[in-house]
């Protein structure tokens, strides 16, 4: 009788499995890369790597989850999240946590119940590799050579860092291209979102900044081919209202941003791309940044009223992911929060080393919690005396006003890499409030959302997910924002773990 | 009347068929996202300005369709050659970029060559057309 295996092992006898398109496991494990071989030992001997071994890219679908304590019945939306997901393709695993295919987490929050649904985002660029059976174009940390044209940024566009709602809009953001329209019922990946007729494959920050009126702020960089800040203007609707575009002498990485009630503030830190680097065989796009401490950090102050209105103010250099947010003082004196690095050490060191299984310290890349001042007229000054923190996030009533609170992820050493500590800081008292996970949890992002009838700055909840290493499950835990080291009111266990992902927003039922 | 001028025998000159070294060369157009606008694909001999109009030799325009056409040029003089392909897809007669630089529109060269932040190199999408007999060159459009 013939069976599969009969076939196949004839099959293989007959030298015709070549170009199947299919291998067995034996096939497969010749296949796969060193760093892929790397990192499937380390996993076996560090749980924490759970976090980046990835999905093979099947969509998810959980049911009804089991929860723990009691999920607020008032709090009733969808939570999604984004983050790279795939973190080997073709047996051959990427070389930077930044470079996978992003992959959408939903969390659909009604009558105190949760289900989740995670679908990968088919962009162009999946696509084409997808119908190759192979990886074909470079990524941020991973060179792949002998690829077809790169036509633009969005032919390596992999939507894999944020989400954004607006103007009845959901989007998958990456920060070089273009925005990735998401159809809000089924997941699946809608095109490309083109603000105007100008700005086809034009970059969009993953940060942008929504005003308490629902007006969006947002910029684009791009080094290539000549070094332009775009500046975009958005109304609650939707309609761009104006996109101002920045000649500057600037090539770096700048990755996020804060908006006062009058101002849009840049912070471009001195990591500089070496053009002539990037010519070089086998540079990746990240290894051909430099960091330059001696230029300083430069930040770019524009008038919300006319983008146009432009001024420059200098900080000591630092390096920076994540800001909070942004105010305004009588004489002008602008005040923001962001999460300040001595150095670039993390983006070069730990987040490369944990795709071949070795979790590494965040070294000078360490983030901290720090306050600038940017006075008129004058250069900045920073205090960088907070406590390690980074994913900083404030409620959303707050943009641009002046904030109290901001909520954050932190870890006990400060160099340690990854987090597992939730905290809420007092802007005027500099007292933290922290929840700790076990250490063989990971945290995530927590995102900062409104009571319906929110009566006070931090009177709302912080949800988030958490990846538990030891049970091999992710959580979605919900926490009393005025409560954080209470614990939270209430976990919801998925059946399976979740890639660690970056960032998510929280949309409320209408 | 046995005096040539200047303009007859540049006339005479662009009479490629009177010329026995000449091949013929067929363009494959593959991956035409759409039927919109034109193809317009332009012949190039060696330049440093490879793409631009200075060394453009010979071209066709079709009207674009979806998928693959392909555009014949008889009676090219045997020598080396590039060519620029471009899905003109609002018809404007140029390749259109966005306010940053990039260009937007559909383009493709010889050897399927890629550039680094630009064209290729005239070297890298060079091919010869033979003094007779027919070449072809498959370019895939990309977007």
């Amino acid at each position: 009788m013939i069976t599969r295996r009969n076939l196949l092992s004839g099959m293989a006898a007959a030298g015709l499995m070549h170009g199947l398109p299919f291998a067995g496991p034996n096939a497969m494990a010749k296949a796969q890369d060193d760093w892929a071989r790397l990192f499937k030992d380390a996993l076996a001997d560090n749980p924490l790597l759970l976090g980046w071994q990835g999905v093979d890219g099947a969509p998810l679908e959980s049911g009804a989850l089991n929860i723990t304590g009691a999920w607020p019945k008032d709090l009733s939306g969808r939570f999604f999240r984004n983050g790279p997901a795939i973190h080997e393709r073709f047996g051959k695993r990427f070389r930077h946590w930044f470079d996978a295919d992003g992959m959408i987490q939903e969390f659909r929050i009604a009558n105190g119940q949760v289900r989740h649904r995670g679908r990968v985002i088919d962009t162009p660029k999946r696509r084409q590799e997808t119908a190759a059976g192979k990886q074909l174009f470079s990524g941020f940390g991973t060179h792949v050579s002998g690829g077809p044209a790169v036509r633009g940024p969005d032919t390596l566009n992999t939507a894999n860092i944020s989400m954004l709602h607006h103007g009845d809009e959901l989007m998958a953001l990456w920060e070089a291209g273009s925005p990735t329209l998401i159809n809000a019922e089924t997941l699946a990946a809608n095109g490309f979102k083109q603000w105007l007729p100008d700005l086809k494959g034009a970059p969009f920050t993953a940060h942008p900044k929504t005003d308490p009126d629902g007006t969006l702020w947002a910029f684009g960089y791009s080094a290539l081919p000549r070094p332009t800040l775009l500046l975009y203007h958005v109304d609650a609707q939707g309609e761009v209202k104006s996109v101002a575009a920045v000649k500057v002498d600037y090539t770096g990485l700048p990755h996020d941003f804060v908006v006062t009630a009058k101002h849009v503030v840049i912070i471009l830190p001195p990591l500089i791309l070496d053009r002539d680097a990037l010519q070089e065989p086998n540079v990746t796009f990240l290894d051909a940044h430099r960091w330059q401490p001696e230029l300083g950090t430069r930040v770019l102050i524009a008038d919300k009223s006319d983008l146009s209105k432009q001024r420059w103010a200098q900080l000591p250099p630092g390096f920076f992911f994540h800001h909070g947010n942004a105010w305004e003082e009588a004489d002008g004196t602008i005040r923001l929060d962001l999460c300040w690095s001595k150095g670039p050490d993390l983006l070069f060191g730990a987040l490369r080393n944990v795709m071949r299984g070795d979790i590494t310290p965040a070294g000078n890349g360490s983030p901290h919690y720090a306050s600038v001042k940017l006075p008129p007229g004058r250069d900045g000054v920073i205090d960088v005396s907070g406590d390690v923190m980074e994913f900083t996030k404030v409620a959303p009533s707050t943009v641009g006003q002046r904030h109290n609170y901001v909520y954050g992820l932190s870890a006990a050493a400060a160099d340690t890499f990854p987090f597992n500590r939730l905290v809420k800081r007092n802007l005027a008292s500099g007292a933290t409030e922290i929840y700790a996970f076990g250490g063989h949890i990971i945290a995530e992002e927590h995102v900062f959302v409104p009571r319906p009838s929110q009566k006070a700055e931090d009177d709302g909840w912080l949800i988030g997910t958490h990846l538990d290493t030891q049970k091999a499950i992710t959580n979605l835990a919900v926490f009393d924002a005025q409560a954080v080291s209470d614990g939270p009111l209430a976990t919801a266990a998925l059946p399976y773990p979740l890639p660690l992902g970056f960032h998510g927003i929280f949309v409320a039922d209408t | 009347m046995r005096t040539l001028s200047l303009s007859t025998v540049a006339a005479a000159l662009l009479l490629v068929p009177a010329f026995a070294q000449a091949g013929d060369l067929s363009v494959m157009l593959e991956n035409v996202a759409n039927a919109d606008g034109a193809l317009l694909v332009g012949v190039h001999t060696k330049s440093a300005d490879f793409p631009d109009d200075a060394s453009h030799v010979s071209g066709q325009m079709q009207a674009a369709q979806a998928g693959e056409i392909t555009v014949h040029f008889k009676n090219l003089p045997a020598g080396r050659y590039a060519i620029a392909l471009l899905h003109d897809a609002n018809s404007n007669g140029k390749l259109d970029s966005n306010r940053l630089g990039i260009p937007v529109e559909g383009v493709g060269f010889s050897n399927n060559a890629t550039g680094s932040f630009g064209p290729p190199a005239f070297a890298k999408a060079a091919f010869d057309v033979p003094a007779d007999g027919v070449v072809t060159q498959s370019i895939k459009l990309a977007y």
